[in-house]
């Protein structure tokens, strides 16, 4: 594995500057089900394709941000910084 | 009382011994100061500028005079160095890093070289000009690398002994305050 | 004339200026070079290019260098490889892999560059040279790289002067390229980089990567077909022009006549004499036992020492098919440009059968043939099978006639027969080289030198230096540091442990929302302990936080944990848009925790700061000047004993920790590490995340209840929390006492009737009990005072019995004094 990452903030760097964080999620409110918190916190969707998931440049700026990957060729679609609009599933 | 750089150990043996230079126990010379500039001035060297003011800001768009240099991380954040003392208040958007940070003036025609052997980060002409501030990783820790007259390599403190021997080992060679006053000039003199 | 002298096999041989090793051996009288892997058969020189094993040998202690792409250089110790196999010597059970060479610091010199470039062009040979003229030309910044595997460029001397002449060009020769990876990275390595015995390995990235490695020849099948003396005719005119060597004295020239005419010529003219030239399909065998001697045909019986293949070209593109979809552009004979496309010739059956297919792991035609007949008619089944193409040239000299002779058995095209993948790397590489310097950071605290002075025993910690004791021998040494903070006064130092400041609007909220406990109700002045949890109610990590401001807190963490909280709670505030600023300090702030009955008179001979407990309660922190240093001094209590957290900035640690040891003379203060800290903690039972906690252990069954506090609104784990809280409880961590004083190791399990019921977290010996003691997981069953429960620790059992409340100070009247 060593494809390029697009950090918003610095630019395309090799994907060890960077730690996963798994794909974007919709955490329950408080007063959901407790199921509603045992299923956002072990399951995943684990989709084949483009998915939009967290990164963090831990190796760089420090900050976290969304992208857009496919995960079957590594191609990186699309960076955004949190706070821009992003389609999460 | 004396302050200590992260680099304190690595000065041990300097035969210049060490002096009070901006307020820190540092170095006047390993071997000589004369042979260190010309090795520089070939070559490419190291040395110890932890005394340099650092200040993380964020989201405020304050101004500081020279001879402060302001360096641009993110869109939101920005870094001050300087080789004085800033005043400023304090508050959430102004973090002082100078005791975080050690830094190391790396200089030279072959400063390229050596950084090459030390991060995947690009550090072409191009890529990184003069006035370019880059985060990434150095000698498997996290650094700042900042494009002045040379590359100041900004690391956490806990780590510069390390990245010292790093730069030492892909071939620079150290040298002290007398050297590295003469080679950054009247303008960063200051004090 | 420079003198080059090495060692062969224990003798010294002469070598000359710009020969190799395998040409200056063979100029010496060397014909077999090694022996095969698999049955020991003779080798000697072959394609001259580095592209078959049959050179191969052992160079100063790294074996399967390939000697015809060594330059030769005085002082190499050279050694044939598997004389044992060819002698039959060798026990075929413990053969295949010699036993690893213990992990001593190399001779050799590796190191790692990382560069960026416009285009990078692979191979330096006429498309090459082209390519890379053609590259730097586009617009005036190109910055264009050339790797060629050889000592020198080949292709026109004029283009070659520019290349090496152009400043946007960087050449690097000797430098092969084994992989191409994701993100049009190349991996190349360098040899003899810099000085002798020393490689290079270059991570390149590119935006466009041009591939132009050309073709190379290989060899036909027929019995005996990898006899010395049977060469390649690249090997053939190599010799002749590049090494001044005759490779013969009487010839036959056998394949692609045509191909050949020019080295007819250098053969005539270097005064070989030419015997006979035959096609491929006339050719019955080699004959010869160390050396060639003959070669027999349907005509007739030639007596001859050269055989010259003029075998098909191929293009070098292996790599190439396993980099899959990266769009790298094939030029020249790469490209098949030049080449004439016919159809491999193959002998008959019989003459097939003998030949040796695979020279690196000596398959013959006839294990081909068995295989095919057998049913495995795809060419990656032949390969696993009979294990041809599975060793270092990856099927390069092998794979066209075994795709060949299987499409003749089966009469299957060439295409439904199919081809292998090669994988990087390609041609194989040191382990030293992928590794590099061994140079794995060190993280040192600003009190380290002042440790080293005091003779401190060091241990890791992550990546970080601690002291685990000061002075040897360790067990004495423990108890006096240990007496010292519990009649007297210690001090540690804790700056390992992570410090990281959050500060803004919402600081309070998302300490809040990230930790079990209440922060954004602590008052300005006072320090906390709190646990965080994952969403399932796992403690992740410990810490104390204390309000420094309004809207400023200072949040401490575990030493290896600091990276993950800090990463933690950018996610939280970054998800939620949150305003606050977060920034880890642990390594500009030195800490040291100085503790004991004593340490407040200590203390107070440095600072105006009234340490009261009335002015200056437990958990309260204030600002002050600590021996003229600017200080925070916290007043927590992990040993149990009263103390002081003091944290001043990194540059001052060194001089404020050598002012409290002489402010703390008069009461003989003793600097104390890790191993007595663990000692001091355990009689408090004191938990230490990671050690008494694992990756399944919620505060309820840790005995820690107190501190989630169900009634925030939201916290992360809040829901787990609440049903963990109402469900039993299906372990719980304890306090235990052992009988005797012999101490089972950390981890040991705990059995009760002979059945594991747990195990024990932190075992050490008590100097306040006077015996051994521990905490342990065990089931609720067990977890009422006076239970007897059962170590075990390397088959010895120790008997104990399980304590309820702490083994020092219950009511901690100590830490409040």
């Amino acid at each position: 594995m060593s494809f390029l990452l697009k950090c918003p903030n610095c630019g395309e760097r090799s994907v060890y500057e960077f730690r996963f964080g798994g794909e974007l999620r919709r955490r329950p409110q408080p007063e959901a089900h407790f199921e509603d918190f045992l299923q956002y916190a072990l399951y995943k969707r684990n989709i084949a394709g483009a998915q939009w998931e967290w990164w963090c440049h831990r190796g760089g700026c420090g900050e976290w941000f969304k992208a857009h990957r496919n995960t079957l060729t590594n191609e990186v679609l699309e960076t955004l910084l949190p706070q821009d609009e992003a389609q999460s599933g | 009382m004396e302050r200590l750089s992260g680099l304190h150990r690595c000065h041990l043996q300097a035969q210049g011994g060490l002096r009070n230079f901006f307020g820190w126990q540092l170095p006047a010379w390993y071997t000589d100061a004369f042979s260190e500039l010309a090795q520089l001035r070939s070559s490419a060297g190291i040395s110890d500028v932890s005394y340099l003011t650092k200040l993380d800001l964020r989201g405020t768009a304050d101004e500081f005079p020279a001879p402060a240099r302001l360096w641009k991380l993110t869109s939101t954040r920005r870094l001050v160095t300087s080789p004085q003392p800033i005043a400023f208040t304090p508050s959430s958007s102004i973090t002082d890093l100078t005791s975080l940070y050690s830094a190391i003036l790396l200089a030279g025609p072959k400063s390229r070289q050596v950084l090459e052997k030390l991060t995947t980060l690009n550090v072409n002409e191009a890529a990184m000009p003069e006035g370019a501030a880059r985060q990434t990783r150095l000698a498997h820790v996290n650094a700042v690398i900042l494009r002045g007259q040379g590359f100041f390599l900004l690391t956490t403190r806990d780590v510069a002994e390390h990245v010292w021997e790093a730069l030492l080992h892909a071939g620079a060679s150290p040298f002290g305050l007398i050297a590295q006053q003469q080679w950054l000039g009247a303008a960063h003199a200051g004090a | 004339m420079d003198q080059i002298l090495f060692q062969w096999n224990g003798n010294t041989v002469h070598a000359r200026p710009g020969d190799t090793v395998a040409s200056a051996l063979y100029r010496a009288g060397v014909r077999t070079f090694t022996y095969s892997y698999q049955h020991g058969r003779p080798r000697g020189l072959f394609c001259l290019t580095g592209s078959c094993p049959n050179c191969m040998v052992t160079i100063d202690g790294v074996p399967n260098m390939r000697s015809c792409t060594v330059p030769a250089r005085s002082g190499l110790s050279v050694l044939s490889q598997n004389l044992n196999v060819h002698r039959g010597l060798d026990v075929p059970a413990a053969k295949r892999f010699p036993p690893a060479p213990p992990l001593a610091e190399s001779e050799h010199h590796y190191e790692h560059t990382y560069l960026h470039f416009d285009v990078v062009v692979v191979g330096g040979g006429p498309s090459g040279l082209k390519a890379v003229l053609e590259s730097v030309s586009e617009s005036p910044g190109m910055r264009v790289a050339l790797l060629e595997k050889e000592l020198a460029l080949s292709g026109p001397e004029e283009l070659a002067h520019q290349v090496h002449a152009h400043p946007q060009i960087e050449v690097f020769l000797s430098c092969s390229c084994f992989g191409v990876y994701e993100g049009n990275l190349l991996g190349a390595v360098q040899a003899g980089y810099g000085r002798p015995n020393a490689e290079n390995l270059l991570h390149l990235r590119a935006r466009r990567i041009i591939w132009a490695t050309g073709a190379y020849e290989t060899q036909y099948l027929f019995a005996n077909n990898d006899l010395p003396g049977v060469m390649l005719s690249t090997a053939v005119s190599r010799m002749i022009h590049r090494h001044g060597l005759v490779p013969g004295r009487r010839a036959v020239l056998v394949g692609e006549l045509e191909r050949c005419a020019a080295l007819v010529t250098d053969l005539e003219a270097a005064g070989v004499h030419i015997v006979a030239s035959v096609g491929v399909d006339s050719v019955v065998s080699a004959r010869g036992s160390e050396h060639v001697t003959a070669l027999v045909t349907k005509d007739g019986t030639h007596r001859v020492d050269l055989v010259v293949i003029c075998g098909p070209l191929l293009p070098d593109l292996g790599l190439i098919r396993s980099a899959g979809k990266q769009a790298i552009a094939v030029v020249g004979a790469a490209a098949g440009e030049g080449i004439t496309s016919r159809r491999y010739p193959l002998p008959p059956s019989a003459q097939a059968r003998d030949a040796i297919a695979c020279l690196c792991m000596d398959v013959s035609g006839h294990d081909v043939t068995q295989a095919v007949e057998s049913g495995i008619t795809h060419v990656e089944l032949i390969k696993r099978v009979t294990k041809l193409g599975k060793s270092t040239c990856q099927g390069r000299m092998c794979q066209t006639a075994a795709i060949h002779l299987c499409s003749r058995i089966t009469g299957e095209t060439v295409a439904e027969v199919g081809a292998t993948v090669s994988r990087p790397p390609a041609p194989p590489v040191t382990l030293g080289v992928l590794a590099g310097m061994r140079h794995h950071p060190v993280r040192r605290t600003p009190m380290h030198d002042q440790h080293d002075r005091l003779g401190a025993t060091w241990m890791d910690m992550g990546d970080w230096k601690r002291p685990r004791y000061y002075v040897s021998p360790p067990q004495d040494c423990i108890e006096q540091e240990y007496r010292a903070v519990r009649e007297r006064a210690g001090i540690i130092d804790v700056s390992t442990l992570g410090k990281i400041e959050v500060k803004g609007p919402d600081a309070g909220r998302l300490l809040d929302l990230v930790f079990t406990h209440k922060f954004s109700t602590l008052p300005v002045g006072r320090t906390r302990y709190s646990v965080l949890c994952d969403e399932l109610g796992t403690i992740v990590d410990d810490g104390t936080i204390s309000r420094m401001e309004e809207q400023r807190y200072f949040v401490t963490t575990t030493t290896t944990n600091v990276d993950f909280v800090h990463q933690w709670l950018e996610w939280w505030a970054a998800a939620a848009g949150w305003s606050v600023t977060i920034t880890n300090l642990t390594a500009g702030l030195a800490s040291m925790n100085l503790a004991g009955p004593h340490s407040r008179e200590v203390l107070q001979k440095l600072t105006n700061c009234d340490l009261s407990t009335t002015a200056f309660p437990y958990m309260d922190w204030r600002h002050a000047l600590v021996a003229d240093v600017p200080a925070t001094m916290m007043r927590i209590g992990f040993v149990g004993e009263m103390g002081w957290e003091i944290v001043v900035p990194a540059e001052y640690g060194s001089y404020l920790w050598e002012q409290l040891l002489r402010a703390g003379s008069g009461v003989d203060i003793r600097p104390f590490g890790v191993e007595a800290q663990r000692v001091l903690r355990l009689e408090k039972k004191h938990i230490i995340v990671g050690v008494d906690t694992d990756a399944l252990s919620n505060p309820y069954e840790a005995g820690m209840g107190w501190v989630a506090k169900l009634d925030k609104p939201d916290f992360i784990g809040r829901a787990a929390l609440t049903r963990l809280k109402r469900n039993p409880l299906e372990r719980l961590l304890v306090g235990f006492e052992l009988e005797g004083n012999a101490i089972p190791a950390d981890g040991s399990p705990v059995l009760v009737d002979g059945r594991p019921v747990g195990w024990a977290t932190s075992v050490r010996y008590s100097w306040e009990k006077q015996k051994g003691i521990g905490m342990a997981w065990v089931t609720p069953s067990e977890a009422t005072q006076g239970t007897r429960i059962t170590l075990r620790c390397d088959s010895i059992d120790y008997p104990a019995d399980v304590v309820e409340g702490v083994f020092y100070d219950p009511a901690g009247d100590r830490l409040k004094m």
